[in-house]
């Protein structure tokens, strides 16, 4: 079953409305398989072949995002040394031209301990490159759409494409109907399209210093972001879930919730649950020392016992909401939350309770 | 007859009172409810009296500059008087500088211990004090469970405070405390004073000063304070915190109160929004005839001013404005209250020192624009 985990269904095809699939703004292949077998090589006696530069490994070739180390490149007998793509007469099969041009560079088989899948260069040089990368390359019609290469790189290593990709993963590598089915902004305009090169460019300069902390790195993906969320046309919920799967490590706890932050929750207090609403995903809570009920998104911190009138609990959270007099909307800055003891005594036999500890 | 009490001599001159280092009383604007804070800024400590803003106290604790804070005292046991304790006992931490927590400590109720409710107050309350707030049916058991809790996991934080004769201060250690001494109930009465109410056990205590003193009431009622001023002779004080928010008090009673302890200030902490009619209008009649004595409450009421919340805004602002020229001012701000006297804070040196509100900006800024029916004898 094909089962969307980043975001639901619905949410894909929200999304979809204001999108076409990548393969009607570019082109992908695989890179070029070099192979071991002669018999596998049918272009043995090509008879025009030529020594071209060679890029292969990407943890070698791209050490990190928007850069390619041309010093690691070697170089390989075109086409005879190749398992794929073939040579063909046929102009409209033989993928030379996207080989040996300018192109995007996807990592094929990305680490799988980061959420960051979908790593980005752009391949100026011309340089052919092996199948440990996809190539992609923006189809005439759209670059007559200001579609650039850098437009390309920016759409496909943004939060979107990640997710994209993310849903797709039954292994490590990229298929490639994920790639070409990306969702992809339908109605960029040519001043969106002249910001995102801009961006990309400089995040290419400063990926080549190896600043990528730098003000000039912020301003660009600033400018990306606020340009791709609005051509989503993106929520800030969803656009906060997006991001914070693109930031997963595998050092992070795997866990779409957003986490507390417990120095935050510092106030000891009590509460009862007034009533909870599952559909809206709040519940309305009492709370000592707040004159109105307070009503809160439900977290993950509140445990299935919490979601019922009544419940009668123990936690921490930030002193502020009680300088505030209310309870952010969306807090998430809850401490363990844990059933209050005694509650279910009457008043005398609390007071009993309190005062056997006097003697 | 050997364990009843014996009649004290006068309090005020029995001990060198020169020595004694200025402290200061805090009564915190806290509607309806009480919440005093004792303290001394030449020590650095501080004492509890009741508690329902466990956030306003600690923000107090920091503006004094706190260290010590040697215990909070429960006078009685509603909720009134107790909702904020275990938040403020679980929660002082956060004060800066704060080192010591103290201990809780509580009038000892044998016949708490009994499953049957206890006597009705004299003006028709239950046990547990209702607060006409949302959620007040919770407030109780919630601050009481929250409050038994602390006290199983801190046991040997907790003691009994009883007048018996031979212990005449709170059991804290420090040099505040020996400032404090118990006057009411007496062990032996217990019994007696539980039949006409728990209001009637409140602790009541003289807070003594260089060469003025304080007498904090909790809840006691006419009927419980005829125990007292049988137990103890020479109660005069300068300050006094009246009675149950003015409540449950009548002309008459307050005449004879009054006379017996001679206060030059009266400090009643009440409620813009409490239900019950406090303060009662024999207690404000009483005190309008008398010329010598400020009254200081600490909100406003409807016997003050028809529609009394609508004054609320300005005199919000007015005592915001007052309070960016004064260091000693100190506003916690509670909705649903439209506050008179505000937050209280007197000095108790040579004399009694009223700190806040200044009385000029009370009378002329406070009560003479806002509150038209005001009860106040503003000769000054």
């Amino acid at each position: 079953m094909d089962y969307k985990m980043v975001l639901p269904e619905y949410s894909w095809k929200m999304l979809r409305f204001y999108c076409v699939d990548m393969i009607d703004r570019a082109e992908t292949i695989r890179g070029a398989i070099v192979g071991k077998k002669p018999e596998n090589k049918r272009w043995t006696d090509f008879e025009n072949p030529k020594t071209v530069s060679w890029l292969t490994g990407v943890k070698d070739v791209t050490p990190r995002p928007y850069f390619i180390d041309y010093e690691k490149a070697t170089t390989i007998v075109y086409p005879n040394d190749l398992e794929e793509p073939r040579k063909s007469d046929n102009l409209n099969k033989d993928k030379e031209t996207l080989l040996a041009g300018e192109k995007v560079l996807i990592s094929y088989d990305p680490d799988p301990s980061w959420g960051q899948r979908v790593k980005v260069a752009i391949e100026r040089r011309g340089y052919y490159v092996s199948d440990s990368f996809w190539i992609a390359v923006p189809r005439l019609s759209a670059q007559l759409m200001h579609i650039s290469y850098e437009v390309l790189a920016a759409v496909l290593s943004w939060d979107v494409s990640n997710a994209w990709v993310i849903e797709f993963l039954k292994s490590p590598s990229i298929p490639k109907r994920a790639l070409d089915t990306i969702p992809f902004p339908a109605n960029l305009s040519q001043g969106e399209c002249q910001a995102l090169k801009e961006s990309m460019l400089q995040l290419e300069e400063e990926a080549k210093e190896n600043r990528y902390e730098s003000q000039k790195v912020k301003e660009a993906n600033l400018t990306i972001d606020g340009v791709l969320k609005a051509a989503y046309h993106l929520d800030e919920t969803t656009f906060e879930r997006l991001r914070k799967v693109r930031e997963w490590s595998s050092k992070s706890t795997p866990t779409l919730d957003v986490l507390p932050n417990h120095d935050q929750a510092n106030w000891s207090t009590s509460g009862v649950v007034d009533h909870v609403d599952k559909e809206q995903g709040t519940i309305t809570l009492w709370v000592d020392g707040f004159n109105e009920l307070q009503t809160v998104q439900i977290v993950a911190a509140m445990p299935g016992w919490m979601l019922r009138p009544g419940a009668a609990f123990l936690t921490k959270f930030p002193r502020k909401y009680v300088k505030r007099g209310s309870i952010d909307f969306t807090s998430v800055d809850w401490d363990m939350l844990r059933p209050q003891p005694y509650m279910y005594m009457s008043e005398e036999e609390l007071l009993g309770e309190l005062t056997n500890a006097f003697h | 007859l050997e364990n009843l009490p014996t009649p004290s001599t006068s309090l005020v001159n029995v001990e060198s009172a020169k020595q004694r280092p200025v402290v200061k009383i805090a009564f915190l604007d806290v509607g309806q409810a009480d919440t005093i804070i004792v303290s001394c800024s030449d020590t650095h400590e501080a004492i509890i009296v009741d508690c329902v803003n466990a956030d306003a106290v600690m923000d107090y604790l920091e503006q004094e500059q706190i260290i010590y804070l040697r215990g909070v005292i429960v006078t009685h046991l509603h909720a009134d008087h107790y909702a904020g304790v275990a938040d403020l006992l679980n929660n002082y931490g956060l004060v800066p500088n704060i080192q010591e927590g103290g201990r809780l400590a509580l009038n000892e109720f044998p016949n708490l211990r009994s499953p049957h409710k206890l006597s009705l107050d004299r003006d028709g309350h239950s046990a547990s004090y209702e607060q006409p707030s949302v959620g007040a049916k919770r407030l109780a058991p919630s601050s009481l469970a929250k409050l038994a809790l602390w006290s199983k996991q801190n046991l040997s934080s907790c003691v009994e405070i009883k007048e018996d004769g031979q212990r005449t201060h709170p059991p804290f250690v420090g040099t505040l405390a020996q400032n404090i001494q118990l006057l009411h109930p007496h062990h032996v009465n217990y019994s007696e004073l539980k039949s006409i109410g728990l209001n009637n056990t409140s602790t009541v205590l003289r807070v003594k000063g260089s060469n003025s003193s304080a007498l904090l009431t909790g809840d006691i009622e006419p009927d419980g304070w005829q125990y007292l001023q049988e137990n103890h002779l020479g109660l005069q004080c300068d300050v006094l915190k009246f009675p149950h928010h003015g409540g449950a008090w009548d002309e008459v009673d307050t005449n004879i109160l009054l006379d017996h302890l001679q206060p030059s200030v009266v400090v009643i902490s009440v409620g813009t929004d409490n239900s019950y009619g406090h303060p009662s209008s024999g207690v404000f009649t009483a005190l309008h005839k008398r010329c010598d004595i400020r009254l200081l409450c600490t909100e406003a009421t409807e016997q003050c001013q028809h529609l009394v919340q609508s004054e609320r805004s300005s005199v919000i602002h007015q005592l915001e404005l007052q309070s960016k020229k004064s260091n000693n001012e100190f506003i916690p701000m509670k909705k649903q209250s439209c506050p008179c006297a505000g937050t209280v804070i007197i000095e108790l040196g040579d004399k009694a020192n009223v700190l806040q509100p200044e009385i000029r900006f009370h009378h002329e800024t406070i009560i003479k624009p806002h509150f038209k029916r005001h009860k106040c004898n503003l000769n000054e």
